[in-house]
């Protein structure tokens, strides 16, 4: 028996929203008793993508964070439901049923990644199956996985040591969105955005980009030190969020300049003019 | 261009009734190429493309074999101009005595299709994958010209291809030329494309006179998640990416981005209802404050499907739907570049209150 799971690379993904589409078109105006029962056309979102811009202009990125269910081991939905409304199968893939789950909207707010929709016009709640009635018929993967073109989601067998989102998981990389919530998910990522802090150095008298320029951040018991590229910009990624950290830069023949960051949010230090 | 009158009479055939269809005296309801048969080529790019492949790692060739009858009154494009053709008595002339069918057949006949398979196989399996020649070699763009040898790429439009200076470039030197030739002989002296290309300011851009009016500098790019006008309004789904179009109250509004520090000196919030407008037109959108935009920079993307007037027949009115190519100039990058301009547009946008 298989356990599935699924890996998400926030690095990898560009929110070209194939997933989410691709949901959609398995999902809307298509019954498959009994796993689940048909998305409406619009308002639900079992493949949410959640869009995180970063910094500040001209220093922007955008992170797009993937939201399935997590298909927890200890999900709060199964235990909030009444009459095994919501039940986790052999293979890990929590299902909720559409016919006993009728009228029970209070499982909307039993999940605290908030991934379950209510279904107004069948008065039920729903949610990502893992396409569980494709794997049943043979499938490898659900339709996001297959219709994502950047190999952002990784989906497989936990328990087998060589699939990929095995080897993933134990390579460390992996992180839960929320561990707080202590459920055991199943579906784990990779590079969750944290901070940066970024800038661009000017070489003053010259009015030229300052290519090569030492800067040095300093803090949380580290000290890590990078070189400008050819545009004189210069960028710690993967930072912990609200932190202390001091950011120096230096070079022969001018005035070293140093300044106190907190990480509270991405920070671009804009232009710094060496004189 | 519907409020011309020289436009005596307007036919629209579509699959849909879309907000074009309403601009028709007559409307020919078409059916999809769900409820026809037909044959194509996957993926290919119409008569743009020679030696294409682009969604598929093989060229595909495909009997497009319908999957239900025309619903309702909704008829194929061919035999509504068949049926046309007949009532203006040059029928036979049309068809050539041939049904949807025989055409299908015909082009068959005249592809490489039959030196692999039957016309009945090639129906009933519904797809051929071309195969690749064995002597097949890549020619990567200009690699011919690198290597000094003659162009062996399939650029029908290199007038030099297949004829004695087959190794030079397609350009009056036959070397690439910072300095034009050809327009240095025939458009010496058009100032607004120049023999050797230099930084021109625009004709409407930030330093022009129209700027004190409008200050923010418009750019409308290709949609990310329609192609087109093409699934736009019928997909309600796209409603649900905020890349796209944004839903509120009820109603999916055209994405319009804006940078905080614009969208604060004109009281704008993210997700406000906003009017976006210079003297060509005025369409209204959603409003997406954003640090992806530059200061002094609004994006929308081109080709919203959704026209949709609030005052129906009034030229000039403000679009509900969010086509602001209504606010883009129609004038061509110069009199002799049959190019359009969309982008050297300027616009003010403010709060609209619904």
């Amino acid at each position: 028996m298989a356990r599935y799971g699924m890996v998400i690379d926030i690095n990898k993904c560009n929110g070209c929203y194939n997933c989410f589409l691709a949901c959609r078109d398995e999902y809307c105006g298509n019954d498959y008793p009994p796993y689940s029962l048909a998305q409406p056309y619009t308002g639900h979102f079992w493949m949410r993508i959640i869009e995180r811009e970063r910094g500040k202009y001209p220093k922007v990125k955008v992170a797009y964070t993937v939201l399935p269910c997590m298909h927890c081991d200890d999900a709060l939905c199964v235990k909030a439901s009444h009459d095994g409304a919501i039940y986790q199968r052999p293979d890990g893939i929590v299902l909720i049923d559409p016919e006993k789950s009728k009228g029970q909207k209070n499982l909307l707010s039993a999940c605290p990644y908030r991934v379950i929709y209510w279904n107004e016009e069948k008065s039920i709640p729903q949610k990502c199956t893992f396409c569980a009635h494709l794997l049943d018929a043979g499938w490898k993967e659900p339709r996001c996985v297959e219709a994502c073109p950047t190999g952002a989601l990784i989906f497989g067998d936990l328990d087998d040591p060589n699939s990929e989102v095995s080897k993933l998981v134990a390579s460390g990389k992996v992180e839960i969105l929320h561990p707080e919530y202590e459920m055991k998910e199943k579906v784990t990522y990779i590079d969750l955005p944290k901070r940066f802090i970024a800038g661009s150095v000017v070489f003053g008298d010259k009015d030229e980009c300052a290519e090569n320029v030492s800067v040095t951040l300093t803090g949380e018991g580290e000290k890590k030190t990078v070189k400008t590229n050819n545009y004189g910009d210069f960028e710690f990624e993967g930072l912990p969020v609200d932190k202390e950290y001091s950011v120096r830069i230096e070079h022969p023949g001018y005035k070293p300049q140093e300044f106190e960051v907190k990480t509270k949010v991405d920070v671009y230090l804009g232009d710094i003019i060496l004189t | 261009m519907y409020q011309s009158p020289k436009l005596e009479f307007v036919v629209n055939q579509s699959i849909f009734m879309d907000p074009e269809t309403r601009m028709a005296d007559i409307v020919l309801p078409a059916c999809t190429s769900l409820e026809r048969n037909d044959i194509g080529e996957w993926a290919n790019a119409g008569g743009y493309g020679y030696h294409i492949n682009t969604t598929n790692n093989h060229r595909v060739m495909v009997y497009q074999k319908k999957c239900i009858e025309p619903l309702y009154e909704s008829k194929s494009d061919y035999q509504i101009f068949s049926e046309l053709a007949e009532r203006l008595g040059v029928k036979e002339e049309y068809t050539e005595g041939n049904s949807e069918e025989d055409w299908i057949k015909i082009v068959f006949d005249n592809s490489d299709l039959p030196k692999y398979i039957s016309f009945e196989d090639f129906k009933k399996k519904g797809y051929f994958v071309v195969p690749q020649q064995e002597n097949y070699k890549p020619t990567p763009a200009l690699r011919w010209f690198y290597e000094g040898r003659e162009c062996d790429t399939p650029d029908r439009y290199n007038p030099k291809r297949g004829t004695e200076k087959a190794k030079e470039l397609g350009t009056y030197s036959g070397k690439i030329e910072f300095v034009s030739q050809s327009l240095l002989e025939h458009f010496p002296d058009d100032e607004e494309r120049p023999p050797m290309p230099r930084y021109i300011p625009s004709w409407e851009g930030h330093t022009s006179e129209l700027a004190k009016k409008y200050p923010l500098q418009f750019i409308s790019p290709h949609p990310r998640f329609s192609y087109h006008t093409h699934h736009d309004t019928h997909t309600p789904w796209l409603g649900d990416i905020p890349g796209h179009r944004i839903s509120k109250d009820g109603y999916n509004w055209q994405t319009i981005r804006i940078h905080p520090l614009d969208a604060d000196a004109r009281g704008i919030k993210d997700g406000d209802i906003v009017k976006l407008y210079n003297d060509r037109g005025t369409a209204l959108g959603i409003a997406q404050v954003t640090e992806r935009m530059r200061p002094g920079v609004i994006h929308s993307y081109e080709s919203s499907s959704k026209y949709d007037p609030l005052e129906p027949g009034k030229p000039g009115s403000v679009d509900k739907g969010g086509c602001i190519n209504l606010l883009t100039p129609s004038r061509l990058m110069s009199q002799n570049v049959p190019g359009m301009a969309p982008n050297s547009c300027l616009v003010e946008i403010s709060k609209w209150e619904v």
